[in-house]
């Protein structure tokens, strides 16, 4: 296996005495794929927002590299970890490649403008997910699948190593779901998602977290992970894991509700 | 831009000139003219000229840069179209500032009056959102009502009370005009209108990514909460500035990014230098019609500005 990148240890975080993300040790290792799945309110957005340092751990620690991330500027931080969350339209709606151009902040110091190096990773970001032709669309008229990739462009101009995606594929149909999840996986990035779809996690995911109440239940491969034994307790669902026939990975077929 | 941009600081310049030949004494554009290029027909035109047009004309110019420059910035910062200058209750606080030192015994010219209480107005805004809650836009704003509404009310208490006459200046005052217009004003105002806009486009990176969301904006390493009380705070300082030597001029800041916008785009550099510019060349020749519309008389420039301003909103209204 490559080398751990970014690593969450006993990392805990909760609002007003509750605990949201509870003890929670995970991994994700170079240029791989770190699927994390739960159902809804189990705290994925929030240990997101931990390992990309928007909340402040109360206990435990996050290491990007070895190094603690509390340790770091959040420039610094934002050099080697890009962001792609949910978003809310803004009144203000930029174009796509005003966005995209965002990535330069933080390599750049306030008073060092834009180099044609810089035009040309914008443009290289812009032609790698199709947007060149978007590029003076307005983000809010973009299609949500149009939108999540114009964000992903902006994390290859921001030149980060490590991707962390909230529940990219949600409101999207299932061709913009495929897109996006073999986008990424070409991008040769170390990529932390969160996703509902536990078939797109075990197709697209080298290895898959799952949570349940704040609390990590299980870590490892698809395999070891997405069992009929843990979707029944997590996701109280019945279920049949087989093999996919077309992709070879797991496939989970669901029964409905389970009466335990 | 690379059009934008020469485009208007020629019809700023023009502005300039042209607007020099409006006023009371007889001394048209012909004659101003003759002064500019080569020497005036008579020694009290240049008096006139230099002494008392120029300066009310660059004035104008300064004080519609700011007020647009402010307006563009509280609202991209905020993400709130309906943000302006005096969001921080600035002219409540100018108003009550100008309030005091004209009726109560305190020996104080009202601008160096009204700049105090605009300062009053912001720090009140600031200890009211103080710690961590400082990070949220919606409380900032609505602080900002809260302190407005509150210097305005002793504002009226005071007016209420004290002497017809003296509150009578105060009133129009605070209906603002450009008639205060001196070199020494200028020298306050120009430098820290100057300074102010030059520290925010050095922001201006950091200040376009506010622009997508605060969490957006740290995840590209940009300070949120710092930035943000910087830029409040310079643009309250050039909005207390102007406040305290030209009054309550309204809609300037409002108005003009939203003119704006469609033309240049969203983002802080283009945004805050082309609302600046034309903001300025709309107060200058604002300030022509108030002091030409009526025959001897002025009319408050703020309240032209305010007409102005209503009717483009409800225009803006029916096209959205």
């Amino acid at each position: 296996m490559s080398k751990p990148q970014l690593a969450a240890k006993n990392i805990c975080w909760g609002v007003e005495g509750r605990k949201i993300v509870d003890d929670v040790s995970l991994c994700a290792h170079q240029n791989q794929t770190l699927g994390i799945v739960g159902p809804n309110g189990a705290g994925k957005t929030s240990l997101l927002k931990c390992l990309y340092g928007e909340y402040a751990v109360d206990g435990g620690e996050v290491l990007l590299d070895g190094i603690s991330i509390a340790e770091m500027s959040a420039r610094t931080v934002a050099q080697s970890i890009a962001v792609v969350s949910q978003q809310n339209p803004s009144v203000f709606d930029l174009s796509v490649i005003d966005i995209v151009k965002m990535g330069l902040v933080p390599h750049k110091s306030l008073f060092e403008s834009d180099t044609a190096a810089d035009a040309q990773a914008i443009e290289q970001a812009l032609t790698e997910l199709d947007l060149l032709p978007l590029k003076h669309r307005s983000f809010n008229s973009l299609s949500g699948g149009e939108q999540q990739r114009c964000l992903i462009a902006r994390s290859l101009v921001q030149k980060a190593s490590v991707l962390i995606m909230d529940e990219p594929t949600n409101h999207l149909d299932i061709y913009y779901q495929h897109q996006i999840l073999q986008r990424i996986n070409e991008l040769n990035l170390t990529v932390i998602v969160s996703l509902h779809d536990l078939n797109l996690a075990a197709q697209y995911c080298d290895q898959i977290a799952l949570i349940d109440q704040s609390k990590l239940i299980a870590v490892g491969s698809p395999e070891q992970v997405l069992t009929e034994e843990n979707i029944r307790s997590v996701f109280k669902v019945s279920c049949v894991v087989d093999t996919h026939p077309l992709t070879g990975k797991r496939r989970i077929s669901y029964g409905g509700e389970y009466a335990s | 831009m690379t059009v934008v941009l020469p485009l208007l600081l020629v019809v700023a310049l023009a502005s300039v000139l042209i607007s020099m030949g409006f006023g009371a004494a007889e001394l048209g554009f012909g004659a101003v003219w003759q002064c500019v290029t080569d020497q005036c027909a008579k020694p009290i035109y240049e008096s006139i000229l230099i002494d008392v047009r120029l300066p009310r004309v660059l004035m104008a110019l300064v004080v519609g840069f700011a007020l647009a420059a402010t307006g563009a910035l509280m609202q991209n910062v905020t993400r709130n179209p309906l943000a302006d200058p005096y969001l921080f209750g600035i002219v409540a606080g100018a108003g009550l500032g100008a309030t005091i030192s004209t009726l109560l015994p305190v020996s104080m010219p009202i601008p160096f009056a009204a700049f105090l209480g605009a300062l009053l107005s912001v720090v009140l805004v600031m200890a009211a959102v103080a710690n961590r809650s400082w990070q949220r836009v919606e409380h900032l704003l609505l602080a900002g009502v809260a302190v407005s509404f509150l210097l305005s009310a002793v504002t009226s208490f005071l007016l209420y009370f004290g002497e017809p006459f003296a509150a009578n200046r105060v009133i129009f005052w605070m209906m603002g005009s450009l008639a205060r217009a001196d070199y020494e004003a200028l020298s306050w105002v120009i430098p820290v209108v100057i300074t102010g806009s030059a520290i925010t486009l050095s922001l201006s990176r950091w200040l376009d990514t506010l622009l997508v969301s605060d969490e957006s904006a740290r995840t590209l390493g940009v300070p949120v909460a710092k930035l943000r009380i910087l830029v409040l705070i310079v643009c309250a300082a050039m909005t207390a500035l102007v406040v305290a030597y030209c009054g309550g001029i309204g809609f300037v800041g409002l108005m003009i990014p939203h003119m704006v916008r469609p033309f240049v785009g969203l983002t802080t550099k283009r945004l805050l230098i082309t609302s600046g510019l034309v903001g300025g060349c709309f107060l200058l020749w604002v300030d022509v019609l108030a002091r030409t519309l009526i025959d001897g008389q002025e009319i408050p420039i703020g309240v032209i500005t305010s007409v102005i301003g209503g009717f483009f909103f409800l225009h803006l209204l029916r096209r959205v």
